[in-house]
């Protein structure tokens, strides 16, 4: 059936519509750019070919700031426009694999913009709260009294601190969502309910967030997506990262570990590649990641032969199981490979 | 598509080429503004040949005020936006410095002296 027959059906041809009313015709303004809602200045500027050159942020930065050589790896409109990030305040967040180099992305990006660096982890804290509000002490002389966390102080620094919330996927508690939502939103205060006058603490205008959390299947507390209400406050944008590709990882080893043989640091991005094809492909839970290719390849460096560095650094990650096809059998096959280069 | 260069100097210069100061003059008001920037008075030429070109500038003036307005008037009007861009510059400078620092380490560093060191006192403690 028609749209048509269906409309004269219910009796609700376009011509009945009540919300919309005839315009009145402009004879001047007959171009069809004006039907897509352009001006008539944007048109005649179009139609004159003149596109006016204004400076942007962002066009300031590429004329300015050359990639630093550990950020050569990345896209660089990334690093472009992480920059106009912070200098904007809107808090970014970095998703992806564990040891992809989230947080090393972090330090870089402080030291960059010559930011007050402060960095809270929350992989290795039970209690989130206190991580970010303080916590009440006892003094004999004093009694009872509230010691504001490092966190407030990073917050007041009127410098304008580069704040990095690690591993914030790593929260089991929900606390770090809801006491960090009024922080990252417009309203920008946090709220110090058990001090002696439950205060609030007003954001400094400078400061700038920028959190990691690990996204996948094999990560403890990390879900496949985050929660919507919380991308919301990354106004700068989520970024995904992902490991580098080869050569990109075979420079950074080389740069990282100079008196590797790039023969040896060849193989290491070469197991890595092929464990990651086996974990895309759902056949490992874990991939190996570029910090574990730096280890290995700090092993080589101070003596290990290849495949017994491999099998030390990456072996523990894949659980002893009985059988014949378990995912150890499978990596210690790829290492194996490894050693027909040797 | 444009591709003309735009940097963070650029509003500064400008504002001292518009007053009819000379590209070395400006160079030197660029550093007052901006001391770790490496822009020299060839960078400001030919941005000047650039304004010139586009009519942004004229080519002659009658006379230009002190260097020393110029410079307080340049100082007092650096946008934060300016400021940020030419921090990042020099700071990326640094970051990568700090990159080829593990190369240097590694060549100028007798490690295994270290390494021997270190050796030999864990021999003491037995």
């Amino acid at each position: 059936m028609s749209l048509e027959k269906i409309m004269e059906d219910m009796d609700i041809g376009l011509d009945s519509r009540s919300d919309i009313t005839e315009k009145p015709v402009d004879e001047d303004s007959h171009h069809p750019k004006h039907e897509e809602g352009l001006s008539d200045e944007a048109v005649e500027k179009m139609e004159s070919g003149e596109v006016e050159h204004t400076p942007t942020i962002i066009s300031k930065l590429q004329g300015s700031v050359d990639t630093p050589e550990e950020f050569k790896f990345a896209d660089k409109m990334t690093f472009y426009s992480m920059l106009r990030n912070i200098y904007r305040g809107k808090s970014i967040l970095i998703t992806g694999p564990s040891g992809c180099g989230k947080s090393s992305l972090g330090k870089i990006l402080a030291g960059i913009t010559n930011k007050p660096f402060y960095a809270f982890n929350f992989g290795d804290t039970m209690n989130p709260s206190a991580k970010l509000l303080g916590d009440t002490k006892f003094d004999k002389d004093k009694g009872t009294w509230f010691k504001p966390s490092r966190f407030v102080s990073a917050l007041k620094d009127d410098r304008g601190a580069f704040i990095m919330l690690d591993e914030v996927t790593r929260d089991r508690t929900g606390d770090l969502g809801n006491i960090l939502m009024p922080v990252l939103d417009g309203q920008k205060y946090l709220a110090l309910d058990e001090s002696d006058s439950a205060d609030t603490v007003s954001i400094d205008k400078g400061a700038f967030f920028f959190a990691t959390a690990n996204i996948g299947r094999e990560y403890l507390g990390a879900s496949h997506d985050l929660d919507r209400a919380w991308k919301d406050r990354f106004t700068g944008g989520i970024y995904e990262l992902e490991y580098l590709p080869a050569n990109k990882e075979l420079e950074l080893i080389m740069i990282r570990t100079p008196t590797l043989d790039e023969v040896d640091g060849a193989h290491i991005t070469d197991f890595a590649r092929r464990i990651r094809e086996l974990y895309k492909a759902e056949e490992l839970n874990t991939a190996v990641s570029t910090r574990m290719c730096l280890t290995t390849a700090e092993l080589v460096v101070d003596g290990m032969s290849l495949v017994d560095a491999l099998k030390h650094v990456c072996l523990p990650f894949y659980p002893v199981v009985a059988g014949d096809d378990t995912e150890r059998v499978r990596v210690i096959q790829v290492i194996q490979s490894m050693g027909d280069y040797e | 598509m444009s591709r003309k260069k735009d940097l963070y100097w650029h509003k500064t210069a400008l504002l001292a080429l518009e007053y009819g100061l000379k590209p070395a003059q400006v160079s030197k008001i660029v550093k007052e503004v901006f001391p770790e920037t490496d822009v020299n008075g060839r960078h400001i030429g030919a941005y000047k040949r650039r304004l010139m070109n586009e009519g942004s500038i004229p080519s002659k003036w009658e006379h230009s005020p002190h260097i020393n307005s110029v410079t307080l008037e340049a100082v007092a009007s650096v946008t934060d936006e300016d400021m940020f861009i030419y921090n990042c510059s020099i700071g990326s400078i640094k970051q990568s410095l700090k990159c080829f620092e593990y190369k240097m380490t590694a060549e100028v560093v007798n490690e295994m002296k270290e390494i021997d060191i270190w050796l030999e006192s864990i021999g003491k403690q037995e």
